[in-house]
């Protein structure tokens, strides 16, 4: 019957109709918000008080609302990975999620990387691995993390000495760790220690985003490297004929470097005044 | 009207259900519990009176309506008082238009009784009321307007304790809808984007309604976002009501 | 004539386990009701009698087929404003009381005077002093009367009712064939399945039989059941035994009680003789009954019919 084939046409269009509307109500309300999801979505965050006071509201499904915030967390992280580079609310969410669950040493972990090396800000890494340390004892990766920061970051090298032995007497570290904290204690070659210690961070995670930042750091590691190489170069021509070379080809044409490496990013170095330096890198480490 | 005439007798059989009462005095021991609270808050009191009371509110709402809403098609079917009204001239969406409006009804007359003892204890406690908790209340109620309508829609398809607990169950997920939307923002995957995706905007966003956390903070709230998430409300309601229509218009009983 | 409810080509399946088998429920079912007459609808348990009423007033739509109230299709709602339907071992709202009930149903039709009408209504069943009483205390008898009852407040033109006369004693039964009739004579169309055969020829002008979905009888009762006589039964008393045996074996039957005996014959020409023979030998007649063939006779062959050919 013709009236029956109507009534579902109009079924059908009515729904479709109510969820395109729908549709385009929601974007609407998430355009009236002046900050984006991500922003809001931690700043909820911050009106919890502290852990202790979620703990007994949440009851048995404080796990529950940590998996949430470290959700969160990550979502938080990634917009602004991709995006601005900054981390304002970073620290926040970090000490939220491991107030709820103090155990949850992933947190300690990411949360101390990202805060250190993304978001810049070591002092309050370290406070936060030490919280963790308090809660976790026996943790390894803990007074492994701090040391790491303070090698590599604050160039306190006995301090990292000191971390990276306590580590390495915990159950289950590196057995590398004593040979590091003998290298930290003797000041040897920095760059060659921490391009280990990325190494085999980014061989040990199985976090997707450590890896990357992993790998970040060695790219820059490897920059620093051929910046100086191609620097000690400039300098030998300076010396050698008294002025700075037009380009870095002339270095390489008269035979001061074997070949022109390229930035780990692909691209190429230039010489600017007599400073040799990555377009690329520079852009990465101010995060413009 | 007939649509009236199956409100009236929808309010008047849930209102006499011992159900209701039994949920309302729990609300309101729940209420009044905050006064209990005073020396363990250490300071932060009115936050959470505030907090408590508006979260018993809802919570006893969405309880009613996921508890008597899930039974109320059901109830009818099973105890085949349905036959007597559907033989008579009465068209199929207006007994479903007539119990949602029902329900909602008494989902109002509960939201008022215990609002009334939320006030009741911020006078005792002599906690200062503003004008925006009576605004998250009245957005509390149009996210209820959305779960009753989804309750209703179940219960037409389901028996009442399936029924109630995917209402539940969708009330409870779809809090947590920004989170869905904000991983779809930021993952790779094409294929987890469009679900994610796909369910955000299939999934009514109650945190549209949620400016509890902005109220006991006494923020300002944005008259725009509240005007926008009504309507979003009374669509979505709209559009659940038609589904469960076609669904009973098709049923044989 | 007006014709009441008509039906074409019905059909109705229903799939059970799975959607693998196939049951039919009514099958190929052309039916007339005319206007103002009491029609009853009459069939062995399962035969699809309900599934017709509940087709009837939209309960349930047919996979095939359609129907016709007062010459509109049934699929609208409005036909249902002419209709007055009592369900089977009908269930109300027990929160309700008899009166409030009866306000709700008037409220569904949209009544004017809806006072009047319940008031009327109340007195119809005779359930005014029980107006104030909720439904759940109401005993099985006064359910039905009730259910008559809302079923009549719209003062319809056809009443359908679904095994009326259920679970009532023989006075609640008598009450309700009272009120059938009382709705004859103002000239309403009745519609009712049943399975008590004396109340079907108490009250019935037709009736259909529906044996296995499928309607194998139906037209006026006196037609259905012959004019002609199944058999004559005479009652005598006073006879010797031996005129007794002798007697018997003019009959069809003998049945011989304490001072009586019951000869059974064919026709009417056997039971002159027999009268003749019973002056001759001093006997004296007690009762004369000839016996048509009952609707409980016509029923049951047809159900044994139907079940051969299955």
């Amino acid at each position: 019957m013709s009236l029956k084939r109507n009534n579902w046409i109009l079924s059908i269009a009515i729904l479709i109709l109510g969820w395109t509307t729908i549709f385009f109500l929601q974007n609407s309300i998430e355009k009236t918000y002046r900050r984006k999801l991500q922003e809001r979505l931690v700043e909820e965050m911050m009106y919890f008080p502290s852990g202790k006071f979620l703990k007994p509201v949440l009851m048995e499904y404080q796990d529950l609302g940590a998996d949430l915030v470290w959700l969160r967390s990550i979502q938080y992280y990634g917009y602004h990975l991709m995006t601005d580079r900054r981390y304002e609310w970073l620290g926040h969410i970090f000490e939220t999620l491991t107030r709820l669950d103090p155990f949850f040493i992933a947190a300690y972990h990411f949360g101390s990387i990202t805060l250190a090396w993304d978001a810049r800000q070591p002092t309050p890494a370290i406070k936060l691995l030490r919280t963790g340390t308090k809660d976790n004892p026996l943790s390894w990766q803990l007074p492994f993390d701090i040391g790491f920061i303070y090698y590599s970051l604050l160039n306190d090298f006995d301090a990292a000495g000191y971390y990276f032995l306590i580590a390495s007497k915990l159950p289950g570290a590196w057995n590398v760790l004593s040979r590091w904290s003998a290298f930290a204690f003797e000041r040897a070659g920095k760059n060659e220690i921490s391009r280990q210690i990325w190494t085999d961070i980014y061989n040990q995670t199985n976090n997707q985003a450590i890896k990357a930042l992993a790998e970040r750091n060695l790219a820059l590691i490897q920059a620093d490297e051929d910046i100086a190489v191609l620097q000690a170069a400039v300098k030998k021509y300076r010396t050698a004929f008294g002025k700075y070379p037009p380009n870095l080809y002339e270095l390489l044409k008269i035979g001061y470097v074997k070949y022109l490496p390229k930035d780990p990013w692909g691209g190429l170095y230039v010489l600017k005044d007599s400073i040799v330096f990555s377009p690329k890198a520079n852009r990465l480490r101010s995060g413009k | 009207m007939k649509i009236l005439a199956i409100v009236e007798n929808t309010f008047k059989e849930a209102v006499r259900d011992r159900l209701l009462i039994v949920l309302l005095v729990i609300g309101f021991i729940a209420i009044a519990s905050a006064k209990i609270i005073k020396p363990l808050a250490l300071g932060e009191e009115t936050k959470i009176i505030k907090d408590l009371g508006l979260a018993t509110i809802t919570i006893t709402s969405v309880l009613v309506a996921i508890l008597v809403g899930g039974r109320l098609v059901y109830k009818e079917i099973e105890k085949r008082t349905i036959y007597i009204m559907l033989a008579k001239p009465v068209h199929r969406f207006q007994f479903i238009i007539g119990k949602y409006l029902g329900l909602l009804l008494v989902i109002f007359f509960t939201m008022t009784v215990m609002t009334g003892g939320f006030y009741l204890m911020l006078y005792i406690t002599s906690t200062p009321a503003t004008y925006s908790l009576l605004l998250a209340i009245v957005l509390s109620f149009f996210e209820l307007s959305i779960i009753t309508a989804i309750a209703l829609f179940f219960s037409t398809i389901a028996t009442p304790i399936t029924a109630s607990l995917f209402t539940f169950i969708i009330y409870f997920i779809s809090n947590f809808t920004r989170d869905l939307k904000a991983t779809a923002q930021i993952s790779p995957s094409v294929i987890v984007k469009g679900l994610c995706n796909f369910f955000y905007y299939l999934l009514p966003n109650l945190s549209n309604f949620n400016i509890r956390n902005l109220v006991v903070h006494n923020e300002i709230i944005n008259s725009t976002t509240i005007f926008l998430s009504i309507i979003y409300a009374v669509v979505y309601s709209a559009l659940i009501l038609c589904l469960a229509s076609i669904i009973f218009q098709k049923k044989d009983f | 004539m007006e014709v009441a409810v008509k039906t074409e080509n019905l059909y109705k399946y229903y799939y059970t386990g799975f959607f693998t088998r196939k049951i039919k429920a009514l099958e190929n079912l052309n039916l007339e009701v005319n206007a103002g007459e009491i029609f009853g609808f009459l069939g062995p348990n399962g035969a699809g009698k309900t599934t017709t009423l509940k087709i009837l007033v939209g309960l349930c739509k047919p996979n095939q087929g359609r129907v016709w109230i007062f010459d509109q299709l049934s699929t609208y709602v409005k036909t249902r404003e002419r209709i007055g339907f009592l369900p089977e071992a009908p269930y109300f709202y027990d929160h309700l009381t008899a009166e409030e009930f009866l306000s709700f149903c008037a409220q569904l039709h949209k009544l004017k005077n809806r006072k009047t009408a319940i008031d009327s209504i109340l007195n119809l069943v005779g359930l005014e002093p029980a107006r104030k009483k909720p439904l759940r205390f109401f005993s099985r008898g006064m359910l039905q009367r009730i259910g008559i009852g809302q079923a009549l407040i719209s003062d319809p033109e056809l009443i359908i009712l679904d095994e009326p006369m259920g679970g009532l004693d023989p006075i609640g039964r008598k009450e309700i064939r009272d009120v059938i009739i009382g709705l004859k004579e103002k000239g309403k169309t009745i519609f009712f399945s049943t399975h008590i055969l004396p109340d079907v020829e108490m009250l019935c002008d037709r009736v259909g039989i529906l044996i296995n979905g499928k309607l194998v009888t139906t037209g006026a009762l006196n037609k259905i059941l012959s004019e002609s006589v199944e058999n004559i039964e005479l009652t005598i008393k006073g006879l010797p035994p031996e005129a007794i045996v002798r007697l018997q074996r003019n009959t069809q039957k003998t049945f011989v009680a304490e001072d009586k005996v019951i000869f059974s014959v064919s026709n009417e020409e056997e039971a002159n003789f027999l009268l003749q023979k019973t002056q001759e030998l001093g006997g004296k007649l007690v009762s004369f009954i000839p016996r048509r063939k009952t609707l409980e006779d016509h029923f049951i062959r047809e159900v044994a019919k139907e079940s051969k050919t299955q």
